[in-house]
């Protein structure tokens, strides 16, 4: 997918990551594919937005990415080198990413004081006195520096969070991955989050993977976006193209079922909910894996998987019926 | 209102003090929550949207301590229980839906035996694995047989969180608190569990209290809203006069950081400054310092007031019957940060 001749910064290929699951009582041992061979290129001072189900392994392509999950298949690379190439080269390549996890517990540790732990990536790099940075950090991401003398377990949910933005951001590292990083803030604060990013990204040419389910955030921070659905990209496109022309029916599903902050418009809404169960990664439906639950769905779907393709200015989408099922599920819904 | 609120709290003060001082993180909010009615809480990070809940369970941790208020369950004061008469009204009368899942759910035992656990004692009998099963069901959970069987670990932050809905819900309560309930769903999903919520409020008569961030949340699901700011509700009214007619400037300030996906890649407006410490409160108004509309009066302390019908504010100006102008709003804007 990278432009021609040119390396990307980085650069996913086919990746895979599989759990082992055993069910207690039962003895079978079965695969449960949480990524099934995702590819992805990032560029210096780009941000790709990832959008997908709820289990449909973001958050384990975020730690396959970053580096803390081996692949089962696949590579990860940076400037064309192998992030898991023994020896100080793939450490040296895995130094380049910082991590916003999902859980902000995920960063901070719970029994150092919320400043020690916002300082250690610059410490990590050999800066010995991080008082200053810490506290022009903490103030960026709108935290009173009073509180890097508390414990995690002392700051609220949305104050936990800003810190762990913090410490991701400090040392200016190249990658930065962003895990459901905003989703716990207020409205004010996410836009003030949003806008820190899109400031740094110009004056230091941070890249980002921006994963969220808030259509309108990816929407303000990303230049392109990719929809995944149990383990695969089966949309990606330039983020203003996607925006106004979604064309996999998992994606119109998801702008449809997107809440408006008008509550006469919610109340006159009819039920968006997607029909079908939710199907399990262990055992993924035959064909298209969307079709137990899509609106267009018809014999073929069941059949034949359908490839990612290219339906006109790069728009990469996986569907039989994408063309004709953007516009249709879009004007039964009535929506924006 | 002839029938009573489920929830009835009074005056409701809760602190931690700690090494640095004394947090005041709620600090005499009072409100009520009818049978089968929704009120949402919304508000900045760290204004005590979630120790307000905790508080309301008493689940508040030391240092914390609740100390002064009334919390009425259906007319009796949690506050005045015992350990143990509390415990039984938090499994049976009030559920809740923590904002954290992994600090709900055990990481030893497997999520069909947490839920079996959650289950009121006299609820349990042959059923109960299909119970537990059918409601996995409901919150959209993929192969629900299966997934009882598994660890939180292996599990996404969205499917732990929809195990802790499952959860909150399984008894039908009068009460529920659900604290960030969907910030880990996809859209799709969201919807789903927050129609299950919306049943259970309607079929059941359960009484919602709702926070979130989300304010396309709030305007599906809540019959009110109140504000909060800096451990106080400034402003409380029914949804539709809050997006439309809101009359405190934080609430005017926070409605206008929504997000609009129609303008990819430019900067949202978002209010300026940040909030007061907590344990250093300014006298007067605690939003004096960001206000735009600020004057001399907002030197003491306002009231919560009426300034409407079912409409409170605690703001000078909108009390005095003034208007707050938008174009004051847009003014201050800072671009970047
Ligand atoms: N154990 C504690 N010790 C000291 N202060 C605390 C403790 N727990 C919470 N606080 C403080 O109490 C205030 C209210 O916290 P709370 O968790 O209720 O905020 P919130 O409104 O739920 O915020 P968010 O939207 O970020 O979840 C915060 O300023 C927080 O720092
Ligand atoms: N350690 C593990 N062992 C077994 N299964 C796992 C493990 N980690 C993740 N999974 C499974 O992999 C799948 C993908 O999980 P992942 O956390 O990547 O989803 P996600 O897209 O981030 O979802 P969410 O939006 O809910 O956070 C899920 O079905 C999950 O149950
Ligand atoms: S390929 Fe078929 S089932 Fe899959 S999304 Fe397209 S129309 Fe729906
Ligand atoms: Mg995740
Ligand atoms: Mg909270």
């Amino acid at each position: 997918m990278a432009s021609e001749g040119k390396t990307p910064l980085l650069q996913v290929e086919n990746l895979k990551k599989q759990f082992h699951v055993r069910s207690r009582g039962a003895r079978d041992i079965r695969l449960l594919r949480a990524v099934d061979g995702v590819s992805l290129h990032l560029e210096a001072g780009e941000t790709l937005g990832i959008v997908g189900e709820s289990g449909c392994g973001k958050s384990t392509l975020a730690r396959l990415t970053v580096g803390l999950l081996q692949p089962s298949e696949g590579r990860v690379l940076i400037d064309g080198g192998d992030i898991w190439e023994p020896g100080a080269a793939g450490r040296e390549r895995r130094r380049k990413f910082q991590m916003v996890f999902q859980n902000p517990s995920g960063s901070m540790n719970p029994r150092r004081t919320v400043g020690a732990s916002v300082a250690e990536p610059l410490q990590a790099k050999g800066v010995r006195n991080t008082a200053e940075a810490v506290e022009r950090m903490l103030t960026l991401v709108g935290l009173d520096p009073a509180l890097a003398t508390r414990k995690p377990h002392q700051l609220s949910g949305g104050q936990q969070q800003r810190a762990s933005i913090a410490r991701a951001l400090i040392a200016d590292p190249a990658i930065v991955v962003h895990d459901e990083s905003i989703a716990s803030l207020d409205i004010s604060l996410q836009a003030q989050i949003l806008n820190l990013l899109l400031d740094l990204q110009e004056d230091l040419g941070t890249s980002y993977l921006f994963i969220s389910h808030d259509l309108a955030a990816v929407q303000a921070i990303s230049h392109r976006v990719i929809v995944m659905y149990l383990g695969e990209v089966v949309e990606a496109s330039a983020a203003e193209e996607f925006s106004g022309r979604p064309l996999h029916p998992y994606s119109v599903a998801l702008r449809n079922a997107t809440l408006l902050p008008d509550p006469a418009h919610e109340r006159a809404r009819g039920d968006t909910a997607l029909r079908g169960d939710v199907p399990s990664p262990m055992n993924p439906p035959s064909g298209c894996r969307f079709h137990t639950r899509c609106p267009l769905a018809t014999d073929l779907c069941a059949q034949q998987k359908p490839l990612l393709r290219d339906a006109g200015r790069g728009h990469l989408v996986a569907c039989h019926y994408a063309e004709a099922g953007a516009g249709e599920v879009a004007t039964q819904e009535g929506a924006l | 209102m002839s029938t009573p609120p489920v929830l009835r709290v009074r005056d409701l003060t809760t602190r931690f003090h700690t090494s640095h001082g004394t947090v005041t993180a709620v600090n005499g909010v009072s409100f009520d929550v009818a049978r089968g009615e929704t009120l949402g809480l919304v508000g900045e990070s760290g204004s005590g949207k979630s120790v307000t809940a905790m508080s309301v369970l008493r689940l508040v941790a030391k240092p914390g301590r609740i100390v002064g208020g009334r919390v009425e369950l259906n007319g009796t004061d949690l506050l005045t229980l015992n350990e143990e008469e509390m415990r039984q009204r938090r499994g049976s009368e009030c559920g809740m839906v923590f904002q954290n899942p992994m600090t709900a759910l055990n990481p030893a035992f497997s999520v069909g035996w947490q839920m079996r656990e959650a289950l009121t004692a006299h609820e349990r009998g042959n059923g109960t694995a299909g119970r537990i099963h059918a409601a996995l069901a409901d919150v959209g959970m993929p192969d629900p047989e299966r997934q009882a069987a598994s660890f939180p670990h292996q599990m996404s932050g969205g499917m732990r969180q929809r195990v802790v809905i499952a959860m909150g819900m399984i008894n039908e309560p009068q009460l529920l608190i659900a604290d960030e309930p969907t910030t880990a769903l996809d859209v799709t999903i969201q919807a789903q569990v927050l129609d299950l919520m919306k049943n259970l409020t309607r079929d059941h008569g359960t009484a919602l209290l709702l926070i979130t961030h989300n304010m396309g949340v709030v305007a599906k699901m809540c019959d009110r809203v109140a504000v909060m700011y800096a451990g106080e509700i400034v402003e409380e009214a029914p949804v539709d006069e809050l997006f439309g007619n809101s009359r405190h400037p934080y609430t005017r300030g926070l409605l206008r950081s929504i997000p609009r996906a129609d303008r990819p890649r430019q900067k949202t407006p978002t209010l300026p400054g940040s909030p007061p410490d907590m344990s250093r409160l300014p006298a007067g108004c605690r939003f004096r310092d960001r206000c735009v509309f600020a004057d001399d009066r907002c030197e003491n302390h306002p009231d919560l007031l009426a300034v409407g019908a079912r409409h409170k504010a605690r703001c000078w100006k909108t009390q005095n019957g003034e208007t707050l102008d938008e174009t004051a709003l847009s003014q201050e804007v800072p671009h970047g940060v």
